[in-house]
């Protein structure tokens, strides 16, 4: 059970940095164009 | 006897459908309450009223067809249950609009509410700056209902014996199976949705507050906009949308969670269930990337051409953040519509339209295309091409990683390739049909692919003024955009046999 | 010849965009519709106050909404203080117009469209408009509420026993 709750925060913050990385990207291109 | 067997079929198609919309029946009650604590008892007897009689037409139908409940609904019967239930649905959720004095006539409240529960988000609601909670409460519910699908809603209801609904949840535009169920998948769907809900209501009240506004109405509109983001959805509180914060912290947020909503339910599901590395395996999330970076490249370049925005923070706030807003059907918006066609350029515009057709992923909130359905077509061509310059007869099979790793048949390719064909199709209407009302061929197209992809970014067509013939063709493609065709196509046909049958 | 002049006059004296002299006074159509050609000019443009006063370490955002749409004002803080009521449900807020520099896509904002107000000046103020309660929409609401109760009792009774 501790195991199952382990995985659903990490997963979140995965998909947390997942878009945050699409985010960082867009802020890339605006800065480099 | 073959009419005998044609009459028992209605039943348990009666009785589904009663159920569905006897929960959305019970869900009016949510903005009532919201209604009561602002004070705003018209608003509260309105949605009491709705509510009751919503609920009585859905008791009514599950009498109706209790005795046949048991008997497995087809493919066909499936689909019909889910077209069926948007549109009658969509009849009967118009109601508190209908009553609330916001709107002009009952098709724009039929109109906002098929915008709501297809997570379109263009509106024709009037005086959006005056509206009261409760019915900020309902739109936005709407959405948030509307992005995981009432099937999906009322099937959490069912206790598991209920294995022959697959076919209901499969009408409604998903067909992955987190689990082997139709009712347990349905219940993880919205347990990752509640789950959100609660983390996304925090997270975007603090960003709404750090933006100025007081804490109580900051919690409303930081719940508002997180169920408008994660259900890819766009409606918000106030008339200006996101424009109204004039925070860049409200756009991030948002930002995050409208990208998290456009992933598909099957990958969230596997990620948060430790199979964390799908995130850059899944053939979904790499497609979207590709294409995200592509069209958001073209579309930088075209701004930078026309000299749109002043500096990279404005680039950033306004050209990706309305690129990815338009991919991920989102359709928040932080500029007035009409900006995009006077400001932003054909190149630009072009990158758009097309975004908002790609669409996000399958399987979410998200509509057009599909992630799915573009990678899947893009490995086949790559597999064409290689098949072709490789002369010899060896048969090399092509594999694309979805949750598994899963052999790409031909029937995938088939398939993937008729759903583009009539999203296509009902985009060149829409686009003929903004054509034909009197608009220039670049905001036609650009209306056309919000409705079809069910985006909401508007380049300014949409409103109450707006040609009647054009709005319910609006309706009718938000309603096939969102449930991808095939069941209101068997509904239609569905109705169609009965009616030659008569 | 003289005709022409006058009639030159007349036009650029009653035309509703003057570029140059003394500032405009616009609607949010002729900002949104004349966006590049107001862009860095002075206008005067007048609206509703709605939501909230968006307070922001000495400045503060307020949106006015003149009926078509509503336009964000930058301003600063002790002109935020002159503005005592809010538009929303069942109140009017306050009509006030400003008179400040015009952005189509402002480069300290973000890109926002918007007015830096150089002086806010309160029309009219506003006032509490409270719904009158529509006693006809609570009877239906408890007529059909008992209704939907019965109608629940009677179908849970007839599903049990199935």
């Amino acid at each position: 059970m501790k195991g199952k709750q382990n995985n659903i925060v990490i997963g979140i913050f995965v998909e947390m940095i997942f878009a945050a990385i699409v985010v960082a990207g867009g802020w890339m291109i605006s800065v480099l164009l | 006897m073959p009419e005998n067997r044609q009459i028992s079929r209605f039943y348990p198609i009666c009785y589904y459908i009663g159920l569905i919309i006897l929960v959305l029946g019970c869900l009016m009650i949510i903005p009532a309450v919201t209604a009561v604590f602002s004070s705003e008892f018209n608003i509260f007897s309105i949605f009491l009223a709705c509510a009751s009689l919503t609920v009585m037409i859905g008791l009514g139908m599950i009498m109706i067809g209790c005795h046949y409940r048991q008997i497995k609904l087809n493919f066909g019967e499936g689909t019909i249950v889910a077209s069926a239930s948007w549109l009658l649905g969509m009849l009967l959720c118009a109601l508190p609009y209908y009553f609330s004095g916001n709107y002009g006539s009952y098709l724009d409240c039929c109109f906002d509410v098929m915008s709501g529960l297809t997570t379109t988000g263009v509106v024709l609601i009037k005086d959006l700056d005056h509206v009261s909670n409760g019915i900020n409460m309902w739109r936005h519910l709407l959405t948030f209902l509307g992005g995981q699908g009432m099937v999906v809603l009322a099937l959490t209801f069912l206790s598991r014996r209920y294995a022959n609904v697959y076919m209901m949840y499969v009408g409604e535009g998903k067909d992955e199976k987190l689990s082997p169920n139709a009712v347990t998948t349905s219940k993880s769907i919205w347990k990752i949705s509640l789950l959100y809900l609660a983390i996304g209501t925090v997270v975007m009240t603090v960003f709404v507050v750090h933006a100025g506004m007081p804490i109580g109405e900051g919690f409303l509109h930081g719940m508002w906009i997180f169920m408008s983001a994660w259900s890819t959805g766009g409606f918000a509180p106030m008339s200006q949308n996101i424009l109204y914060y004039h925070d860049l912290g409200v756009e991030v947020g948002s930002m995050i969670f409208f990208i998290l909503g456009s992933l598909n339910f099957a990958l969230h599901y596997a990620v948060l269930h430790g199979q964390r590395k799908e995130i850059w395996k899944n053939i979904e999330v790499v497609t979207f990337s590709i294409t995200l970076s592509v069209l958001t490249l073209i579309a930088v370049s075209g701004l930078m051409q026309n000299n749109v925005y002043p500096n990279f923070m404005a680039m950033f706030r306004k050209g990706f953040y309305l690129m990815v807003s338009g991919h991920t059907t989102t359709g928040f918006m932080n500029i007035y519509a009409k900006q995009f066609f006077y400001e932003w350029g054909d190149i630009a515009l072009f990158a758009l339209i097309l975004a908002m057709l790609f669409g996000g992923s399958a399987c979410s909130t998200a509509g057009g295309f599909k992630a799915l359905r573009i990678g899947i077509v893009c490995r086949a061509v790559k597999a064409e091409i290689g098949k072709m310059l490789i002369p010899d007869s060896r048969v090399k099979t092509s594999r694309i990683h979805h949750i598994k790793d899963i052999i790409l048949s031909d029937a995938m390719v088939k398939s993937a390739c008729l759903i583009i064909a009539l999203y296509l199709l009902t985009f060149a209407v829409g686009t003929l049909a903004g054509m034909y009302a009197g608009y220039p061929y670049m905001m036609a197209a650009f209306e056309s692919a919000s409705v079809t992809g069910n985006v909401g970014l508007s380049i300014g067509i949409t409103s109450p003024a707006m040609p009647a013939f054009l709005k319910i063709l609006y309706i009718v493609i938000m309603w096939l955009g969102r449930l991808e065709f095939m069941s209101v196509l068997t509904l239609i046909a569905y109705v169609f046999r009965k009616v030659r049958r008569a | 010849m003289k005709k022409q002049i006058i009639l030159l006059a007349a036009v650029l004296l009653f035309s509703p965009i003057r570029v140059n002299a003394e500032p405009a006074a616009v609607t949010s159509e002729d900002l949104i519709d004349h966006a590049k050609e107001l862009d860095g000019q002075t206008v005067v443009y007048s609206g509703e106050a709605v939501g909230s006063i968006l307070h922001r370490d000495g400045y503060a955002w307020i949106n006015l909404n003149d009926g078509s749409n509503a336009i964000g004002i930058f301003i600063s803080e002790d002109m935020a203080g002159s503005i005592q009521n809010l538009g929303g449900y069942g109140r009017v807020g306050d009509q006030v117009e400003v008179t400040g520099t015009f952005h189509r896509a402002c480069a300290e904002h973000g890109g926002d469209m918007d007015i830096h107000a150089d002086s806010v000046r309160i029309v009219k103020k506003g006032f509490a408009d409270p719904e009158q309660l529509n006693t006809d929409y609570l009877i239906w609401a408890v007529i059909l509420a008992l209704g939907a109760a019965g109608a629940a009792f009677i179908v849970h009774r007839k599903t049990s026993m199935m």
